[in-house]
């Protein structure tokens, strides 16, 4: 979700003069693929998912950084939680992933965003 | 640019062809033959760089020869494969069901395959498949087997696995046609490759401007110096001639698109079919899978140390046969027939006589073996331990278990300073010293005791010897073009040949890998010709050539003037060897060149080792070095090659432990550090050997010491742990845990130990964790703040140096308009060096004509990953967005853009791209994207070829662009940290400022609140 201040149904009415509502197939189709990401990203082993992850977060940091300078903004305590409730592991993935991106990557400010206490 | 996976290894002809194609898993015999086509292009470029084919160009100006081949792809794939078995494809026309081959066609195919499958036809075929891509096959010419198989896969990269090119197979087709329409003509020869660098080539039969690509070529690569080398004409001829099948001079493009087709319906129906076929093979295969597999381990289980466990794990491995093989495998440890054995050497083409022979070598070897090591494995002092395991095996410790091998791994390390010392003093280690490197120099390997292996000793030492030493003889050697010993025959004498050959090896290779010796051993032949010669002194010299062979005899050493540089002339008096009568070619000794331009010929795949060679990431195999060459053994390679255990990560996995326990009974020392720096899948091995070198706490004392208070007791339990799972295991979370757990330890402890012990015991256990910490870091896991700062300053201080030495001054000059201070920049890409190894990959993708295929300057290069880190890229598109300090963002947005203007091809296609819009703001965002509306983006724009999964999770990104990439948008994956380092999936994709677009569709309101645009980009 997008704007913690409204739900998806106010934000629609408010930008519907501008927006075409996804269609019913077109929602069943894009949940089609996603599902199928998440029975992809299911058989990965740890290592293939600190990886992932690692990719993806860092793809992520780059577009916000170059579109609003901050790499981080994008984060939130949501993203976390969502992705908690499919990869239960996800913790340790974190920690994989902030050694991977190194010097790319601001550990505080991540675990900040994501309303997460950095680990020790 | 080919992305392909190659693997450049040589062996046995013999050997190869004894591999049928396997139908394991996932693998099809179509991946196989992929392989094979990767390893048959693989040759392809090392014989073009052999025969000075100008590869930039993109043509290849050459005499070559295109036979149609239709349906032979089991010959390519398999080379070995029963025919038989795929004859019932031939049969099956396309997966229509249409335009089977006609029964002549077929007939005469099926001739063919039987004859070069019993040796009765031609002598020589030449066989191109058009969609696996070009095989030639050679065989028997004047008893000399040879058997080379060229290839290439696919025209355009993206099109690399089947499900790909069956998708895009009628581009393939519209291609590959129109392609062979333009080149072929009734007085061509046309060669078609779907390489990069061997897209169709178009020459008139001029004799003089040949170049053999070709059978030809193959010849006069092997044999020039031989006397096959006057029946080259005639080969050639018989090849153009009197092949079995079609050569193309004579054929016309229709007769060339009606044989294409005929081949490409063979593989449409292939492609279409596959589990079908693969399922009507399965139980052929697996029958061969297994009896290979025993045959495979009878061997070894004599010959090496190949234990229960390992043969387990080895069986679990063979899946759909794991049951049926464990069960004769029970059968065969409690007796071993000897008819199995036999078998198993008839099949290579051994008599028994050499059966027997091999047998009884192996046995007296193995009992030999046994004895030294039960008495190494009693002794407990360690200058003994590793004189003992010289004695079992001088440098390459084969066949010793990973147990003793870790034990001597230690010693070594325990005795290192002290061997050296010793060495230098005792066998006066040559400190290189003077112009030529002379037998007082080499004195040490003369007067060591080769009975007792102590040369051998000293030259392990000077394998491992410190890099500073290593450069000081390759500076030496730089400059001479041929290695001079200037009593040859005194050496050869009191060394042995072999052992002159090992020591020569050693220089060799500890100059070249680390040194980049232009001249040095091998390049002698480029000064031959400027060469005047002035009389000298009669001597004899050893040389070692391009062509990888080693070469002595009785020959004139002369003090030699020779022009260098243009006409420059210098002056030399250098010893230099002019054969004359008396020289011979010694044998094929395998000189450790770059893999690109040498086989290594495998002489007995049981005891060798081959390369692995990567020219590309592949996302499979993380954290090695792409263009290096990594040394595996020669049967572990094949065997796992031959059950398809690279085509999943998860029998990578355990193809790699597989390889592991393999490499710890074939690998020398020198390797096993060379290998350390690349091929993760070797981590596990490789960090045996870290932890006798560096990471196990065991020299003498202060193992005891550290037991005798808590706090080294606790370091050591958790340290103890760590290196053991890190000697055994593979990288995982479990080695995270643990590392996280003996770090923490010596974070915790470290006050504390630092007062227990002496200042140099704690220097150097300090030294060691800092080490084991940032090898860690190296494999995925940092654990850099659990240690000490004052190492890590250290070496970032020398880094900065080589900082600055190696960025371009107009970069720096960019970065520092930008704001950037100089020092913050050295400091910057220090810290890069020091996480990533940066400087090597960019260098090697500036330095490789194959990877830096546009030609970028180092400046260009740069600045393009430059872009990618964190250094500058937020703070210039920031000032771009907004218009702002147009004169700091100028210098290096104008490089930034002429960069990507030269990377070509544009990168066409939907790439995907998320941004997060403030709810505020989402009203006049959407304003602006409207359907038919244009913009213009000012800053630089990256995107990925691929959504990632954060676009459909709930994070603040809000926006997610589909834009069509048409001219401006370059692919930089090669050049991107984030791939490179990070693990983003590739691609990433890099607009160019000021780039615009048009909304191509209203805004979609997805169902989850975010919003999809469309956009193409516009001129």
């Amino acid at each position: 979700m997008s704007t913690p201040e409204e739900n998806i149904d106010d934000l629609y009415e408010r930008l519907k003069h501008l927006v075409k509502r996804e269609t019913p197939e077109e929602t069943a189709a894009r949940l089609k693929k996603e599902n199928a990401w998440k029975e992809e990203y299911a058989q990965k082993s740890f290592e293939e998912r600190v990886a992932y992850w690692s990719g993806d977060i860092n793809r992520n940091m780059r577009s916000n950084g170059e579109s609003s300078g901050d790499e981080y903004s994008w984060l939130s305590p949501a993203w976390y939680d969502e992705i908690k409730s499919f990869e239960p592991d996800i913790d340790k993935i974190l920690a994989g992933v902030s050694a991977r991106l190194g010097m790319m990557f601001d550990a505080d400010r991540f675990y900040r965003a994501i309303g997460r206490q950095k680990p020790i | 640019m080919m992305k392909h996976f190659c693997l450049f290894i040589a062996l046995l002809a013999c050997t190869l062809a004894s591999k049928a194609a396997p139908a394991e898993g996932d693998s099809s015999w179509f991946s196989y033959m992929k392989e094979c086509a990767h390893y048959g292009q693989h040759q392809l470029h090392a014989l073009i760089e052999q025969n000075n084919i100008n590869k930039r160009e993109g043509k290849i100006a050459a005499n070559n020869y295109v036979v149609d081949f239709s349906g032979m792809e089991p010959l390519n794939g398999g080379i070995s494969a029963p025919f038989n078995d795929y004859t019932s494809i031939l049969g099956k026309g396309d997966y229509k069901g249409n335009d089977k081959l006609d029964a002549a066609t077929l007939q005469t195919l099926n001739k063919h395959l039987q004859e070069l499958n019993d040796g009765t036809g031609p002598d020589i075929y030449v066989a191109v498949n058009l969609r696996l891509g070009l095989i030639i096959n050679t065989r028997q010419i004047s008893g000399s087997y040879a058997d080379v198989a060229y290839g290439s896969t696919g025209i355009k990269v993206q099109w690399q696995n089947r499900s790909e090119v069956v998708a895009n197979h009628d581009a393939i087709r519209t291609y590959f046609v129109n392609e062979m329409n333009k080149a072929a003509n009734d007085d061509n020869y046309v060669l078609f490759t779907w390489g990069k660098y061997f897209e169709v080539s178009k020459k008139g039969n001029d004799k003089d401007n040949r170049l053999r690509v070709s059978a030809t070529a193959y010849y006069n690569f092997w044999f020039n110096n031989t006397s096959y080398k006057n029946d080259i004409p005639a080969i050639e001829d018989y090849v153009r001639t009197k092949s079995g099948f079609h050569l193309m001079p004579n054929q016309t493009a229709s007769d060339l698109l009606a044989k294409y087709k005929a081949c490409t319906q063979q593989l449409d129906y292939a492609m279409a079919n596959v589990s079908k076929i693969r399922d009507e093979l399965a139980d052929t295969y697996a029958k061969q899978l297994k009896d290979r597999g025993l045959n495979f381990f009878n061997a070894h289980k004599s010959n090496y140390h190949v234990t229960p466990d390992v043969l387990f794990r080895i069986g679990t491995l063979i899946n759909k046969v794991d049951e049926q093989f464990l069960k004769v495998f029970s059968e065969e440890v409690t007796y071993r027939p000897k008819d199995r054995m036999e078998r198993y050497y008839q099949q290579q083409s051994l008599t028994k006589e050499d059966f027997l022979r091999f047998e009884n070598a192996l046995k007296n070897h193995y009992e030999e073996h046994q004895q030294l090591e039960a008495a190494l494995a009693k002794s407990t002092d360690n200058e003994e331990v590793y004189r003992m395991a010289l004695a079992l095996n001088p440098l390459n410790l084969k066949t010793i278990s990973a147990e003793t091998r870790l034990k001597i791994l230690k010693a070594i390390y325990e005795l290192r300073d002290k061997v050296k010392t010793e060495t230098v003093t005792y066998y006066n280690l040559p400190q290189h010293l003077g112009g030529t490197i002379s037998t007082k120099e080499i004195e040490f390997p003369v007067l060591a005791d080769w009975g007792n292996h102590a040369g051998k000793l000293v030259m392990a030492m000077l394998e491992l010897a410190p890099v500073d030493q290593h450069a000081v003889l390759a500076a030496k050697l730089a400059d001479n073009p041929a290695l001079v010993l200037d009593d040859y025959n005194r050496v050869q004498e009191d060394m042995g040949k072999e052992h002159l050959y090992d020591f020569v090896d050693i220089l060799y290779t500890i100059c070249y890998k680390d040194h980049n010796i232009s001249k040095g051993l091998v390049d002698l032949s480029k000064y031959k010709e400027s060469m005047q010669l002035v009389w000298g002194n009669m001597h004899k010299v050893l040389t070692s050539k391009s062509d990888g062979g080693v070469y002595s005899g009785t020959g004139t050493s002369w003090d030699v003037s020779y022009t260098v540089n243009n006409n420059q002339i210098q002056f030399k008096s250098i010893n230099y060897f002019v054969e004359f009568g008396g020289a011979a070619h010694v044998g094929g000794y395998s000189m450790r060149k770059p893999l690109n331009e040498i086989e290594v010929q495998i002489s007995n795949p049981l005891k060798e080792v081959v390369y692995l060679y990567i020219d590309e990431p592949v996302a499979l195999l993380p954290g090695y070095t792409p263009g290096r060459a990594y040394p595996i053994p020669a049967i572990a390679l094949l065997w796992a090659i031959d059950n398809r255990m690279l085509q999943q990560r998860e029998n990578m996995v355990k193809a790699g432990k597989f390889l592991l326990d393999y490499a710890t009974f074939f690998i020398g020392l020198g390797e096993l550090n060379a290998a350390y720096k690349g091929f993760r899948l070797f981590w596990a091995y490789t960090e045996i050997a870290v932890a006798g070198g560096d990471i196990i706490v065991n020299y003498s004392g202060l193992r005891e010491k550290l037991e005798k208070s808590p706090e080294g007791q606790a370091f050591l339990g958790a340290w103890d742990k760590f290196s053991t799972v890190v000697g055994v295991a593979s990288i995982g979370n479990a080695t995270y845990e643990l590392g996280t757990q003996a770090f923490s330890a010596w974070k915790k402890h470290r006050q504390a130990l630092k007062s227990q012990l002496n200042a140099d015991e704690f220097a150097r256990l300090e030294k060691d964790v800092t080490i084991a910490g940032q090898k860690m870091k190296d494999n995925g896991c940092d654990f850099s703040k659990y240690l000490d700062d004052v190492p890590y300053a250290s070496i970032i201080n020398s880094l900065k140096a080589m900082a600055k030495a190696k960025l371009p001054p107009g970069f720096v000059n960019a970065v520092k308009k930008l704001g950037k201070t100089e020092d913050e920049i050295m400091e910057y890409f220090a810290r890069y060096q020091y996480e990533s190894n940066f400087f090597d990959l960019i260098e090697d993708f500036i330095s490789d004509p194959l990877k830096n295929v546009n030609k970028l300057s180092p400046e260009e290069a740069y600045t393009i990953w430059g872009y990618t880190t964190s250094l500058y890229y937020r703070e210039m598109n920031g000032m771009m967005r907004q218009g702002l300090d147009a004169a700091k963002t100028a210098d290096m947005a104008q490089m930034l853009s002429n960069a990507l203007k030269k990377l070509n091809p544009p990168y066409n296609g939907a790439v995907y791209r998320a941004i997060e819009i403030a709810p505020a703001d989402l009203n006049n965002f959407l304003g602006n994207y409207q359907d038919g509306m244009e913009l213009v983006w000012k800053e630089f724009t990256s995107a990925g070829s691929s959504p990632t999964g954060s676009f459909q999770v709930k994070s603040k990104k809000n926006v997610i662009f589909e834009i069509e990439s048409t001219f401006s948008g370059k692919d930089i994956t090669d050049l991107a940290d984030g791939v490179k380092f990070r693990n983003m999936a590739p691609k990433e994709i890099l607009f160019d400022a000021g780039m615009k677009v048009k909304v191509t569709a209203p805004p979609i309101f997805q169902a989850d609140g975010k919003i999809l645009i469309k956009l193409k980009e516009i001129p």
